[in-house]
């Protein structure tokens, strides 16, 4: 909260800094402060220094690929602060204290800048580009002291090496465009990688159940044998539904899963390869990669494949949700289909055309949690094969038992079968009466998409983010439309939605590699993983088209060639009709 | 003249009757029992732990085989309480079993078939269930409330086992009706107005639910249990309404196409085919409808081969 409350005050006062010096280098820097202080670093290594009065407290940013020759930087003070005594913490939580800010530019040249406050009040360092945008903020000092101070210190100037391997091409820093006249800096940077970055839960089956991480550094002079640290984040919100789970009402942390060398050193061409086992748990992760203090991120999920929300019906109720887990009827088609068949056959056996009164309606409680894996009951993220070992996979759920006269039985466990449950478990004579429903039906289960699962499979594929509503309404719209009217209007309308994607200002600026963007592709288009002679070939591919080509010319290339696949017009083929599906 | 041309007549037919003779005395045609899958049960090679009142236990999940013949195991795991659970798993491809099928015409041009289920004194076990595969649009995806002692069901089209057609699903409630033990048999019926043709059938052996003991088991063992590719399957025919649209060439190729399998499902004898191979690669329906009444009375073809070649000539 405190740090949220100084993110909006800095807002409010970068907007009146105007005055800043032009840098002309790339800098790692460090701020110091003396007395009672704690420092902010947002998007950094570290998160909160905290000092206590009379403790000096240091904290750094090495790894800023904002902070170069193209960005500004200044420094503000907030001063006069009002209050008994001057500076208090609880000022920090009323703006109307803040009376006056005052500013100041840094001619920056490498050194040490202090900025002195006679109150005691909260100085911070912000960065801003040549367009006058700022930046994120990335270090704020609260002070209860007199000085902070902010060292700059240029990156030793490389001299080029040669170039071990192709990828990535480590390039000399910075370098001197002699035709413009200008410095152009190649930052250092760390890209980390994952082979597969949406994962099966451990305990499910099918998909990848781990992934090889790759992580590299370039753009450094000697990137050979630097020290590599791999920090798995939990990138799930607390008080959102990420996975199934919410998180704020948990207990403990979510599990992170485990990457098998967390530790390292780069080989000659600047990589460090491991892998990466999932946890048990769902969920949004992301993946950071510090190599010589300089990191990199990754996002990836922990997930089972598309689930379907099993809504409410006429002829059954839903119950069993917690606000831990506020939605617990998620699951495969087959499955939901069939939950919602049995009620409707159960009443049609029973009831002919007539409701079923409530209290003998089918009653269904968990199924699966939106993202699988693990249905942790008892909220405390619990591991293995705890209750509710299975309900995994969206093909379990547990129909309560004691509501429906024991005349019935046999029928309705027929209706079951009918529907799709093999194998039912009768746990009718047991503390919890019900019939543990299992929609498994072999090795040959049924693979079906709807547009919508098409349309977000698509953008999650290529941005890792759902669809907006404006963008989902259009799609779906022209998708279901198209279908209507047949394959070929469907695959012309497929080809627009991912070509739209894949050409976005929104996917270049992710800065994907020639194997993430065939990894794009393949689950854009395919809904699949590339096996690793796919991805080789594919790479060769690119590779073969000559060299006049843009980048982006070839990977067109590619797209098409993937628009024209048989395998494309399968999945085009299989999509269901929207009206059959509970979405 | 004329009794040259006669004389050569009874000459040729003389040589056709003799070709449509098998070469050898045969056995009759005999029905193949259901065959049985492929599937096999095996113990899962790895799990994970669990959490138990004291901590994280090994919960060591297995698969047993008790009875090969019978088909019958036992999952067993250790229950968070640290007793062994043990649930007990019947194969439901575990049957000694055959299929029949008549086809009457009723005066309305309906077809009724009759299949009639023997399960034979060797089987392990009784017969839950018989689920007949068809193709026609008299006969929907829908629930048909049960008033009889026999329960009709269908199965849902996106289990990919029964996605072709429409797959009529016939339990006799054990409820009502004596349990199909072996050494007893059930008929079941379907009334169509489409002609018959050769369609697959499943059968189920014991009961369909498991005897659960107050906790799920590990997942892993879950996961090692079959689906639906577990059933005993057959052949027999069932309404086809595509045949219908047949042209001559069309029914030939059909029953060209699919001599092998009435063959597969015993419904021919010994050499039987080759004469039917020869009839219809001179595109003779009629002589292959001929020698199909002929063989029926002696028994070189099943009831389901006559059946289906008459359906294609009417």
């Amino acid at each position: 909260m405190k740090k949220q409350l100084i993110l909006v005050f800095l807002i409010m006062v970068m907007s009146a800094i105007s005055a800043f010096s032009h840098v002309e280098d790339c800098y790692d820097w460090e701020v110091e402060a003396t007395g009672y202080s704690e420092i902010f670093i947002e998007d950094g290594m570290v998160d909160m220094v905290s000092g206590l009065a009379g403790t000096d407290v240091k904290g750094s940013e090495n790894n800023p690929p904002s902070y170069c020759s193209d960005y500004q930087f200044g420094a503000f003070v907030s001063s006069d602060m009002k209050g008994p005594g001057g500076f208090t913490h609880e000022d920090l939580y009323s703006f109307n204290s803040y009376v006056e800010v005052e500013h100041e530019s840094f001619d920056a040249e490498p050194g040490t800048y202090c900025v002195t406050s006679e109150h005691g009040s909260q100085i911070g360092f912000i960065w801003n580009d040549h367009s006058g945008n700022n930046i994120p903020v990335t270090t704020v000092v609260d002070l209860d002291s007199s000085e902070a101070c902010l060292t700059i210190e240029v990156e030793p100037t490389p001299t080029p090496t040669p170039t071990v391997t192709s990828t990535p091409t480590p390039s000399p820093t910075p370098c001197f465009d002699e035709l413009n006249g200008k410095v152009i800096c190649q930052l250092p940077r760390v890209d980390v990688h994952m082979a597969s970055p949406i994962l099966k839960p451990a305990g499910t089956t099918g998909g990848h159940n781990t992934s090889t991480v790759r992580t590299c550094i370039t753009n450094v002079q000697n990137p050979a044998g630097r020290q590599v640290q791999l920090d798995v984040l939990n990138d799930s919100n607390a008080s959102q539904l990420d996975g199934g789970h919410k998180e704020d009402f948990h207990i403990g942390s979510r599990p992170l899963g485990k990457v098998a060398n967390r530790t390292g050193t780069t080989d000659a061409s600047g990589c460090f390869q491991t892998s990466y086992t999932p946890t048990h748990i769902s969920g949004k992760f992301k993946l950071r990669s510090t190599i010589s203090s300089y990191s990199g991120t990754t996002d990836f999920r922990i997930r089972t494949s598309d689930f379907f929300n099993l809504v409410t019906g006429a002829d059954y109720e839903l119950f069993g949700d917690k606000p831990w887990h506020p939605d617990n009827h998620w699951g495969t088609l087959p499955a939901v289909t069939g939950l919602r068949q049995i009620a409707t056959d159960y009443r049609n056996e029973y009831y002919g055309g007539n409701p079923v009164p409530t209290p003998q309606k089918i009653y269904y409680n968990d199924v699966s949690l939106e993202w699988g894996g693990k249905f942790d009951l008892n909220r405390r993220w619990e591991s293995t094969n705890s209750f509710h070992g299975e309900h995994r996979e969206g093909i379990n759920c547990d129909t309560r038992s004691n509501n429906i006269p024991t005349a019935r039985w046999q029928r309705l466990n027929e209706i079951f079968r009918n529907r799709g449950s093999t194998r039912t478990k009768d746990e009718t004579a047991t503390g919890a009466p019900h019939w543990h429903l299992r929609f498994e039906f072999g090795n040959t289960r049924a693979v079906e998409r709807t547009p919508h699962m098409f349309i977000e499979d698509a953008f999650d594929a290529a941005f890792q983010r759902e669809s907006t509503p404006i963008e989902y309404n259009q799609w779906f719209n022209r998708i279901t439309n198209a279908k209507a009217l047949g394959s070929a209007e469907l695959l012309l309308e497929a080809k627009f939605l991912e070509r739209e994607i894949f050409a976005s200002a929104e996917y270049s600026n992710r800065y994907r590699s020639d194997v993430e963007f065939i990894y794009d592709v393949f689950w854009a288009y395919l809904y699949r993983d590339p096996t690793e002679a796919e991805t080789q070939s594919w790479l060769a591919y690119l590779r073969s088209l000559p060299p006049f080509m843009g980048e982006d010319v070839k990977r067109d290339n590619l797209i098409w060639e993937f628009e024209m696949s048989p395998e494309f017009q399968d999945v085009l083929g299989r999509l269901v009709d929207p009206s059959t599906s509970p979405q | 003249m004329r009794v040259v041309a006669i004389l050569f007549l009874l000459v040729q037919m003389s040589c056709e009757f003799s070709a449509q003779k098998p070469l050898v005395k045969q056995q009759p045609a005999e029905r193949k029992m259901f065959s049985r899958s492929s599937v096999e049960l095996k113990s899962p090679k790895s799990y994970l732990n669990r959490d138990g009142k004291n901590g994280a236990y090994d919960p060591r999940p297995q698969i047993l085989e008790i009875d090969k013949k019978k088909g019958k195991y036992e999952f067993r795991w250790i229950g968070y309480d640290g007793k062994q659970k043990i649930v007990e798993y019947q194969r439901h491809d575990a049957l000694d079993a055959i299929v029949e099928a008549r086809v009457e015409r009723t005066g309305d041009r309906r077809f009724v078939y009759t299949y009639l289920v023997k399960n034979l004194p060797t089987s392990p076990t009784y017969l839950h269930d018989l689920t007949v595969q068809t193709f026609s649009s008299d006969i929907k995806d829908e629930h048909i409330p049960t008033r009889d002692d026999i329960m009709v069901g269908h199965m849902a089209k996106y289990i990919p086992q029964f996605s072709e057609g429409i797959w009529r699903r016939f339990i006799p409630l054990g409820e009502i009706k004596p349990k199909i033990h072996p050494g007893s048999s059930i008929e079941f019926k379907i009334v169509s107005l489409s002609r018959p043709g050769l369609v697959e059938c499943k059968a189920t052996a014991g009961d369909i639910t498991l005897k659960g003991v107050g906790e799920h088991m590990p997942t892993e063992l879950e996961k090692a249990m079959p689906g639906f590719d577990e059933l005993a399957s057959c052949l027999t025919i069932g309404p086809d309404e595509r045949l219908a649209s047949l042209t001559q060439s069309g029914k030939v190729k059909y029953l060209l196409d699919n001599l092998s399998k009435f063959v597969e499902a015993g419904w021919m004898a010994g050499d039987t085919p080759r004469i039917y191979e020869d009839l219809l690669r001179r595109n003779d329906l009629v002589g292959a409808y001929h020698q199909a009444k002929n063989d029926l009375k002696s028994e070189f073809v099943t009831n389901e081969v006559f059946y289906i070649i008459e359906g294609l000539l009417n």
